[in-house]
């Protein structure tokens, strides 16, 4: 206890662990990066940063334009709301405005295909439901900067498809997309860059095929080695 | 970084306390007359059957009292809780975390507006009516709202870090209590004692209730000026030390 209380006094973080160890990057406007890499690398992290989420110890984040983050499956949202009681909750963390989510609600339900269970609460919904829904939110916002850590995968196939769509056509329009997955055939349709990130330092940056094969091979040489 | 419609946003977290606190409550919205009314019984049982206190109408004398503590103590206690109960929030999602805090206080508002109905009620069955001074009441309970948010400001950011806050918190509100003129009237302070006491929002709301309510007069302008200066004062230091302590809440939460 007073150990701890000490920490806090002299305001430092827990720990010296260090998350992100030199990591430098830009993304351009319609580009879209996947971030990949084993468990605590530090992808999520990053991801943190860009949102805004948390300030570095050293270094600067820049980003411009509005940005939009799913980084965990239905943050925001409550399991004793409704539906469409979330969809406003939400709707309002992200920035919109009340005129906008009014007009912007039905194509949200619409898009989440959840229309029979909008009134009910939270806490009946699917897991799938859930990500739809919160992926329906995000994407209705029209960020500048999309960001998504992980919870693709859980959808339907045919939802899957739908989201991928939009956020093709989302990157058309020029916006930049960010993504956090293990999931190499859905990054791979969605990211054209990728990054490789290890025990916090950036191992690669590059088109994701390079990326990917380095990534890979490194993992089986490690495996092989043991 | 954020940009967006606060009002909205206010609004829905507001909306949204409230909801999560009603929804699977049987009784619900009733709670919040149900309170105040069986701490009247209670208290109308011990001081006028018991120690048979002088005052009269003492049912209102209480409500003037309890009200304002009432609404203090659960804001604050709330207010305080806010930041590590909504960490999933503050933890995925950029909004401007001053929000949070604020929006757990007003969410109290409306069991106030309830309350304020049964004072109305009992102070019309008491053959007594709403006079031109009841036209402070809004300033009031504005400063005290500026108050509770600096306290609840203030306590949530510490919150986050030193966990044992609401504990402490809790207990000073029991302390609180007694130091608030719930059930003794002002003229009981010792003399020494007074000025001082005017200087804690709480009593001062108390009193400034019980003469606009009770004796159909002004509060007292030195009164006044205490309550606000302590309100602003509050705000002021919530503020600060909650934009000093926020930039690590997302590694502590």
């Amino acid at each position: 206890m007073s150990q701890h209380l000490a920490s806090v006094l002299r305001s430092r973080p827990y720990s010296r662990f260090r998350a992100l160890k030199g990591v430098s990057f830009e993304v351009a406007p319609g580009e879209s990066l996947a971030v990949i890499g084993a468990n605590g690398a530090g992808k999520s992290t990053l991801l943190s940063l860009v949102t805004g989420l948390t300030k570095p110890d050293k270094g600067i984040v820049t980003v411009n334009g509005r940005v939009a983050a799913l980084l965990e499956l239905g943050s925001g949202f409550h399991p004793d709301l409704t539906g469409m009681e979330n969809i406003f909750l939400n709707a309002s963390l992200l920035g919109f405005t009340q005129k906008r989510t009014r007009a912007l609600a039905d194509e949200i339900v619409e898009f989440a295909g959840v229309r029979d269970f909008i009134h009910e609460p939270l806490r009946t919904y699917s897991q799938g439901m859930v990500v739809r829904l919160a992926f329906s939110v995000a994407v209705n916002v029209d960020p500048d900067v999309l960001i998504i850590d992980e919870v693709l995968a859980v959808g339907d196939a045919e939802f899957q498809t739908r989201c991928r769509d939009r956020i093709h056509g989302y990157r058309r329009a020029g916006k930049t997309f960010l993504c956090v997955s293990h999931n190499k055939p859905s990054l791979l349709s969605l990211c054209d860059r990728a990054m490789w990130l290890d025990h916090g330092e950036m191992m690669m940056c590059g088109p994701i095929q390079d990326v990917f094969d380095a990534y890979e091979g490194r993992s089986a040489l490690a495996k092989g080695a043991e | 970084m954020w940009r967006g419609d606060y009002r909205f946003l206010l609004k829905n977290l507001i909306l949204k306390d409230f909801r999560i606190r009603y929804r699977n409550m049987s009784l619900g919205m009733f709670w919040s007359l149900l309170n105040p009314l069986v701490m009247l019984a209670v208290y109308d049982f011990v001081f006028t059957k018991i120690f048979r206190s002088p005052v009269r109408h003492f049912s209102l004398f209480i409500l003037c009292g309890i009200l304002p503590f009432n609404f203090f103590a659960t804001a604050w206690m709330t207010g305080t809780a806010s930041i590590v109960e909504n960490a999933g929030l503050i933890k995925r999602v950029p909004v401007p975390r001053e929000v949070v805090p604020i929006a757990s206080v007003l969410s109290n508002v409306l069991h106030l507006v309830i309350q304020m109905g049964l004072l109305i009620g009992f102070l019309l069955t008491a053959g007594l009516s709403i006079n031109i001074y009841w036209l402070y009441l809004p300033l009031l309970w504005s400063l005290e709202l500026v108050f509770v948010c600096g306290c609840a400001l203030l306590f949530s950011a510490i919150n986050v870090y030193i966990r044992d806050t609401r504990y402490f918190v809790e207990s000073a509100t029991l302390v609180l209590f007694w130091l608030v003129p719930i059930f003794y009237s002002f003229s009981a302070v010792p003399p020494r004692f007074k000025d001082l006491y005017q200087y804690n929002p709480i009593a001062a709301l108390v009193l400034a209730m019980r003469d606009i309510v009770l004796d159909a007069k002004a509060p007292s302008d030195v009164l006044m000026m205490k309550l606000t200066f302590v309100s602003i004062l509050a705000l002021g230091a919530g503020l600060l030390v909650f934009r000093r302590l926020k930039p690590r809440f997302f590694d502590y939460l």
